[in-house]
């Protein structure tokens, strides 16, 4: 992740706490209740507000002259973007994908890229990305009956 | 409270079972670097979600205890700490380890754990129930000034900085306002989307924050391999004994030490570790032995971070207020469970309580068989592949945080939160004050908006009993003396 100074975080944080203050400002007060469900999510806003000011100001202060923000160390091998760039690519396809193709396949496909992103040789990808969503199965569906998506391997199953 | 009720609960076979197998699975994550005693937790809630709540709490205490503890593993073979909890002695351990003392210093690790682990439930046990009576008087008032005084602990404990600590803390706060107001039922921040309105997964901010970082973080290392772990040889357990009773006063100061850390809201096992260490270095005879290969300030820490796991439930199960990351998901699991972490747990839910007492005390003495058995696997558990483990954690993640509601949003949401927590820890924003923000924002925001309705909008009430006032010194105190200390130093100069 990038390394961002405390006068750019700062900032940003003000701009946020500005955000849910201003945001706060359109929830109307219902009744006689003498607290407005504005009150206390604006107070939070306004406080990050100060907080993030005090950031800016104090980085400010110290003479802190980095760059807004530095480039990870990470960030210089192709591989390791490849692997953290897996991680969200994972999620969402899971996120897409199960509702459609089922728990089974869907989690069989993703395993087997997440895998292979990870620099693990195609012979262990394919063992592990078979393996473990049974073994996930076995423990949300068959020991704890948690519902998961279902699809077209559930229904040769069935 | 029925302890032979209690301990009838716990000892059922599927009870026994699921602590076994958290208790394996907390070495597991434990001894793996990197990988959080937090996170082993994080992972467990959304397989406790379906449990019972003495398996669901047990599942979480037990698999706590083993991690804490198999974080020295590595620690001593590698140099690298398991958990956080470790990394004050690793260097210490570890450089006894390479003095041909690797069975000496993981025993000791072993023995004063267990003692430290024993040490916390027994003050867990003699000090909440006590505590609870008191509560039991406290009214909105006190809630609200106990609540801020421990969200201020957390944010000042956790991190140097506290303006960052307040930042995250505020944050946390604000995630916990989106939803439906209390009151009037008006939905906040949730811009019309439906699966906002319940507000934010707490299971699924857990997994995100504590979990997905994680795995952002490590993915971002796979280049790096661990080198090959030292095999232990010989008997282990009686190596450490002498050791143990040699500085016998140094393991019951880092038990007290640890379990005063682990009530203060915020400061856990980490945190423990590192002043019981310190303490250990200043009162000791032999100070200058320090860093070069001595048992003394192990023992102390040691037995330290296993203990303020105990204490940080003191906190937790009487006023609802987390003493660490841990108990502060806890508090999520008992919420979800239909039970209210207060005074009155101990009168509605005795049985439960008295069983997490019971789970304690076992979790502990269950740590020297299970623990001995860790250190002789260490060698084969740290040369699992980290580019496997880690999209099988990945998985499990997805899976157990999309499993709770059935709900494609919460996979968004960890992914968010994920991005987040990452991007703070990298740049010093500490994330527990979040997690404590998160799970105490609404007791903050109902107990101030029941009282302001009780006082008719009048905030003299909030000071006027006794105890809410002198809770309300006790917060104004905590923000405002270290800077008038600050200040007087610098006009001193």
């Amino acid at each position: 992740m990038l390394k961002v100074s405390d006068l750019c975080s700062g900032l940003a944080i003000a701009g946020l706490g500005l955000a849910i203050f201003a945001r706060a400002q359109s929830f109307v007060s219902v009744g006689a209740s003498p607290i407005s469900p504005s009150f206390y999510p604006g107070l939070v806003g306004l406080v990050l507000t100060a907080c993030g000011l005090g950031l800016a100001i104090s980085a400010i202060r110290r003479g802190d002259v980095r760059p807004l923000a530095t480039v990870p160390a990470w960030m210089a091998r192709p591989g390791n973007i490849v692997a953290v760039l897996s991680v969200p690519v994972a999620i969402v396809a899971y996120g897409l994908a199960s509702p459609a193709l089922g728990f089974l396949a869907t989690s069989v496909l993703v395993m087997f890229g997440l895998l292979l992103a990870f620099r693990v040789s195609v012979l262990w990808s394919v063992a592990v990305a078979l393996i473990l969503p049974a073994l996930l199965h076995l423990i949300f569906v068959v020991l704890m009956r948690v519902p998961l998506p279902s699809g077209i391997v559930e229904g040769w199953l069935r | 409270m029925n302890f032979i009720t209690a301990v009838q609960a716990v000892f059922e076979p599927t009870t026994l079972a699921i602590i076994v197998a958290s208790a394996l699975f907390g070495l597991f994550v434990g001894s793996m670097p990197g990988l959080t005693a937090t996170m082993a937790a994080a992972l467990l809630v959304p397989l406790t979600f379906y449990m019972d709540p003495v398996p669901a709490i047990g599942a979480i205490v037990t698999c706590s205890a083993m991690s804490i503890f198999a974080g020295d593993i590595p620690g001593a073979l590698l140099r690298i700490p398991g958990t956080p909890a470790s990394a004050a002695y690793v260097s210490e351990a570890y450089q006894l380890g390479r003095q041909g003392k690797l069975s000496k210093v993981l025993s000791v690790n072993l023995i004063a754990s267990a003692i430290g682990g024993l040490f916390g439930a027994l003050v867990l046990i003699f000090l909440a129930p006590q505590l609870a009576r008191v509560a039991l008087n406290f009214s909105s008032y006190e809630y609200f000034w106990l609540a801020l005084i421990g969200l201020s602990a957390a944010t000042l404990v956790s991190t140097a900085d506290p303006l960052k600590g307040l930042v995250a803390l505020f944050i946390g706060l604000f995630l916990a306002t989106v939803g439906l107001d209390v009151v009037t039922g008006m939905p906040r921040y949730t811009f019309g989307m439906v699966d906002l309105m319940g507000g934010v997964s707490l299971i699924a901010a857990l997994i995100g924050l504590f979990a997905i970082a994680e795995l952002f973080r490590k993915a971002g290392t796979i280049h790096e391999d661990l080198p090959p772990p030292e095999e232990v040889r010989g008997a282990i357990l009686p190596a450490g004994i002498s050791a143990i009773v040699e500085y016998r006063w140094g393991a019951l100061r880092g038990c007290t030490i640890g379990t005063f850390l682990g009530i203060l809201p915020g400061a856990g096992a980490d945190i423990a570790g590192w002043i019981s260490y310190a303490v250990s270095r200043r009162f000791s005879r032999t100070p200058e032995k320090f860093g070069k290969g001595h048992i003394e300030g192990v023992v102390d820490a040691s037995a330290s971070n296993n203990a303020s796991l105990g204490g940080a439930y003191v906190p937790a199960l009487v006023f609802g207020i987390p003493g660490d990351s841990i108990t502060a998901i806890v508090i999520g699991v008992l919420l979800i469970k239909g039970m209210n972490p207060g005074p009155t747990v101990f009168t509605q839910s005795g049985d439960i309580v008295a069983a997490i007492f019971v789970v304690f005390i076992l979790a502990n003495l269950l740590l020297i068989p299970f623990g001995l058995m860790a250190i002789r696997l260490a060698r084969n558990v740290l040369s699992i592949n980290q580019r496997i483990l880690l999209p099988v954690i990945l998985m499990f993640s997805i899976v157990g945080a999309f499993a709770v509601n059935n709900a494609v949003f919460d996979l968004w949401i960890i992914l968010a939160l994920g991005l987040v927590g990452w991007f703070m820890e990298e740049n010093g924003f500490p994330i527990a004050p979040m997690v404590l923000g998160l799970v105490l924002g609404k007791v903050v925001e109902e107990s101030f908006t029941n009282s302001m309705i009780k006082a008719g909008g009048n905030l003299v009430a909030f000071v006027d009993r006794p105890v809410a006032g002198t809770l309300a010194f006790v917060f104004f105190a905590i923000w405002l003396i270290p800077p008038f200390i600050r200040l007087g130093r610098r006009l001193a100069r």
